[in-house]
């Protein structure tokens, strides 16, 4: 089935078409729900959310841009939804809440490739995956996480630094990059 | 303004973002987006059918009807259980009162003044506990008998296959997990590693400790991803796996009984037992689909009065219809008021169990008598069926008397309620919900007024109260979430008693019934 007819269909509830570009786009949305939540059921039920949106929204899609940028936006954008309703969410964003996080030898994970990394991000604390997530990943910017999250734009800035520094440590730890790499990765976290 | 100017600007300001985008993304934010841009998971199938009852609810009709059926079966129980009494008694007897019994009974027509006193026949009270001890005696060693032989027979190999089908489960849920098929991760290792030092060596080691369920087993595609060293048992098992990993590649899956067939090796069996121990279900789960509710139910109550044994009034009384004609009787309020705790079991079902305590209450009408006067109860012989009436004395009257009374027909009691919610409709703000359960229950007090054999007086006998009953409920409601994050349900109910008030001995049956609206207040765990 091509896009446009797995488009058409869709806005016309169709459930083969709906089917077909859930099957098409969900795999690569769970992945990104994944990242944001605290484990596997939580994504899924993210997935859920921001999927039924894409459906019930899916008229006002303009043909502008790719049809998995459109839907991936969405989806992440249910995913701040959802999260933003946690309570420990709110805490987790804000610095004071944030200092003298650690990360033990024993809670990073053993996995290989795209998931190692995936699963060093989800090990992150709450606020720092958070934003990381969006800033390096979805392409956002401190001002649109400070708008999205609720927080100043200084302190989305602040939370992305540390969760930089967490992460890479924590991938030298693991083998997934070098030392010496490390360093070179500077701070250019100005968007 | 011309269009090709605005497509123009439009890919001026493109290019310019995306040149920002460059020039400020640095190398570890261009790995971690590299990296992560083509991880996929794979989800259940649940998740589409949650988003496809979602979109096309019209469709949902099954469930609807399993719902109803489930409500329909719970009430068809219900009356089942009460038809007992009417259905073991024998054809009747002549209701004429026994010569012997009344020579041996003594008659006290001239009581103390406590307009409340009632006195009970001693001799027929004693002939009939003797009968019933024999009954009881024989009624226990037929249970036994037919208790040992379900033994013997059906309970037995129930168990077993139940034990066998459960293994059964377990092995093909963590053997799917092998067989399920790779997902093939695109990650372009060689270029991270020339950019990063990706190292991927340990990775059989990894896939041990694989941390995500068994949906998501990657296939290591890339050139780096071989294996060097660690030969330990974790190798054993990549080794091992190997077939069925091409299995899984090739997209062939292989059936049941070729799983059941195949006998796992050392390897296998270890990947297994890790792969169970690191897939443990979330505990964290279990308290996010818990709540606590409580609740209160204001209700006006009822009652249906009904002959258990068909007989007719003695002495040509003059009302011969249904018990409830005999009685002038009026609702009174009621309530309920409980605690549960309400797990989800998926999106739309919750079941919950607590306590509750449950004020029951009508009431009845009777004329003040001046005296004392002695009447009698019908009420079911136990052993035989038949109908026999015990002698009261009462100063309340049904039809004849002074000043007209009302008398409080109420029990109080402690329930166990266990019920299901089904989600009708709803988003996250608002829903709509049907619910059904069961009310074991505990009669702690109450007050038993029996309308008397010819149906001209009341006689007050608690101890006619039976101990245990139970209450089947139906309900819808509403369920809005506040901004504090507490759910308010509100939504109308009916209950519905489904053993008589009173012990089998007597010979009518008294179903209670409520209609209510029941307000609760839900908060997550």
């Amino acid at each position: 089935m091509t896009e446009e007819l797995m488009l058409a269909g869709s806005i016309k509830n169709n459930a083969a078409a709906q089917e077909e570009l859930y099957n098409r786009f969900s795999p690569r949305m769970l992945g990104v729900c994944y990242r944001f939540a605290k484990n596997r059921e939580d994504a899924e039920d993210m997935l859920q959310e921001g999927f039924i949106k894409v459906f019930t929204q899916l008229h006002q899609y303009r043909n502008e841009g790719a049809l998995e940028g459109w839907i991936r936006r969405i989806v992440v954008h249910t995913c701040i939804n959802i999260l933003k309703k946690n309570k420990k969410f709110s805490e987790s964003v804000d610095l004071i809440h944030a200092k003298g996080i650690h990360i033990r030898e024993d809670m990073i994970p053993s996995i290989m490739q795209a998931k190692q990394v995936v699963e060093c991000i989800r090990i992150l604390p709450l606020g720092y995956r958070t934003v990381l997530n969006l800033y390096a990943i979805e392409g956002f910017s401190h001002k649109e996480i400070g708008t999205l999250l609720d927080i100043e734009e200084s302190t989305s800035r602040s939370q992305y630094t540390r969760a930089k520094a967490m992460l890479e440590e924590i991938l030298v730890k693991k083998n997934i990059i070098h030392k010496s790499r490390k360093n070179n990765f500077g701070n250019a976290s100005s968007r | 303004m011309p269009a090709f100017y605005l497509e123009n600007t439009k890919l001026k300001l493109l290019f310019v973002k995306e040149m920002e985008n460059n020039f400020y993304r640095d190398d570890f934010e261009q790995m971690l987006k590299d990296t992560t841009e083509e991880f996929r998971m794979y989800p259940s199938r649940k998740v589409w059918h949650s988003i496809y009852n979602d979109l096309h609810p019209d469709r949902k009709w099954p469930s609807f009807a399993v719902c109803l059926l489930l409500l329909t079966a719970i009430l068809y129980i219900g009356i089942a259980n009460n038809n007992n009494i009417s259905k073991t008694a024998v054809p009747l007897i002549a209701t004429t009162l026994n010569a012997g019994l009344q020579s041996t009974a003594p008659v006290y027509n001239n009581l103390p003044g406590n307009n409340n006193y009632q006195y009970k026949n001693n001799a027929t009270n004693l002939v009939q506990k003797n009968r019933q001890v024999i009954l009881l005696a024989s009624q226990e060693a037929a249970t036994n008998n037919q208790s040992s032989n379900q033994q013997e027979t059906g309970t037995l190999p129930a168990t077993i296959s139940g034990e066998i089908v459960s293994a059964n489960d377990r092995y093909n849920s963590l053997t799917s997990g092998i067989f399920a098929p790779a997902v093939l991760e695109k990650t372009n290792s060689t270029s991270l590693e020339k950019s990063f030092n990706i190292s991927t060596v340990p990775v059989v080691n990894d896939i041990l400790n694989e941390s995500i369920t068994e949906q998501d087993v990657m296939k290591a595609n890339s050139p780096g991803s071989s294996v060097n060293g660690n030969e330990d048992a974790a190798v054993m098992a990549e080794t091992s796996m190997s077939d069925e990993l091409q299995v899984a590649a090739d997209n062939k899956f292989p059936s049941t009984t070729q799983l059941s067939e195949h006998s796992l090796s050392v390897g296998e069996k270890a990947w297994i037992e890790d792969f169970a121990f690191h897939n443990l279900r979330n505990p964290g789960k279990w308290k996010t689909n818990l709540s606590f509710q409580y609740y209160i139910t204001p209700s006006i109550g009822y009652r249906h009065l009904n002959k258990n044994n068909g007989f007719e009034p003695v002495n040509g009384s003059l009302i011969r219809t249904n018990g409830d004609d005999e009685v002038t009787q009026q609702a009174a309020p009621n309530f309920e008021a409980g605690a549960v705790m309400v797990l989800g079991l998926s999106k739309r079902l919750k079941m919950k169990s607590g306590l509750q305590f449950n004020l029951t209450k009508y009431n009845t009408y009777a004329h003040d008598l001046q005296h004392p006067t002695q009447t009698t109860v019908p009420m079911n012989d136990s052993r035989s069926g038949n109908l026999r009436h015990e002698y009261y004395n009462t100063t309340y009257g049904n039809v004849l008397g002074s000043n007209l009374s009302k008398l409080n027909n109420q029990t109080l009691q402690l329930s166990l309620p266990i019920g299901i919610d089904y989600r009708v409709a709803g988003n996250d703000k608002i829903k709509w919900f049907m619910g059904a359960g069961i009310q074991p229950s505990y009669i702690m007090s109450g007050n038993a007024y029996l309308i008397s054999s010819d149906n001209k007086n009341f006689v007050q006998d608690d101890a006619m109260l039976r101990k245990w009953n139970a209450s089947a409920t139906v309900e819808t409601f509403v369920s809005i979430k506040t901004p504090s994050g507490i759910d308010i349900n509100v939504g109308p109910q009916l209950r519905y008693q489904l053993l008589s008030t009173y012990s089998k001995r007597y010979s009518y049956t008294e179903k209670l019934y409520n209609f209510g609206v029941k307000i609760g207040v839900t908060k997550k765990l």
